[in-house]
């Protein structure tokens, strides 16, 4: 639910910018954005301090005191690998490979990647919410069975972007020669020749 | 919660530094399948 609670909040960043891309020069946006970290800062910086201490008094936990209180239950601890694994692998391919395929399969640029986003979001927030709803009996087994979800969403992106046949540097690399000709393939392959020859 | 958050933006961070550059090596097609493989893997190899 928190991570749904960001994303809900994040939906509105990503709208704005697609936006405020769609009339405004990228260094507009950047100068923008850099403004809002730094009110973000001052925001951060007004917060008052507890010195460590909780509101009950007590000393806040430690982060080996979790680490040791993970280590009986197996499950959970799997889950939270799975965690750190999964969005290693996750977040390193998504950052660089979906804007990638936004410009070359969408063939849109920063405003279209901003709402993608807000499509990943808003899958996330519904998701949140049907889990309120819907009591799952082992919440850890249940998330480490939701990572298989990243096959078809990621051989999504893979299929769509070898049907699309000719874009310049995403479906060029997969050397639609390896993978069987089509007509549509031969004709942007003849106008654009060295294209395939990465 | 004290242990998945941070747990959460250490991969995020990590995936950034270590799976991103290999997009220098390897196409992002094949990235996306090779991540759409490995993603599922570490779920059933941690459960």
């Amino acid at each position: 639910m928190i991570g749904a609670a960001t994303d809900a909040l994040k939906v509105g960043g990503w709208a704005v910018a697609a936006g405020l891309l769609a009339f405004s020069p990228i260094s507009i946006f950047f100068a923008l954005n850099s403004l809002s970290f730094f009110l973000s800062a001052l925001f951060i910086g007004s917060i008052r301090h507890s010195d460590g201490i909780a509101s009950d008094g007590r000393t806040p936990p430690r982060l080996d005191e979790v680490f040791s209180g993970l280590r009986p239950l197996s499950t959970l601890a799997g889950a939270v690998v799975a965690l750190g694994l999964g969005v290693t692998i996750s977040a390193g391919t998504w950052i660089a490979a979906v804007p990638e395929y936004v410009r070359a399969v969408l063939h849109r640029e920063a405003g279209g990647f901003s709402i993608l986003m807000v499509g990943y979001a808003g899958g996330s927030i519904a998701v949140g919410a049907l889990l309120a709803r819907v009591p799952v009996e082992n919440k850890a087994r249940a998330s480490l069975l939701a990572w298989m979800l990243y096959l078809p969403a990621y051989g999504l992106f893979l299929a769509t972007s070898v049907l699309d046949g000719g874009s310049r540097s995403f479906p060029c690399r997969i050397r639609p020669d390896r993978l069987g000709d089509s007509p549509d393939f031969s004709r942007r392959k003849k106008s654009d020749p060295t294209c395939w020859d990465a | 919660m004290s242990v998945v958050s941070p747990a959460h933006r250490g991969a995020h961070a990590t995936g950034l530094m270590l799976i991103s550059p290999m997009f220098v090596l390897f196409r992002p097609a094949a990235m996306f399948a090779a991540a759409a493989h490995a993603i599922p893997l570490v779920g059933a190899a941690c459960g």
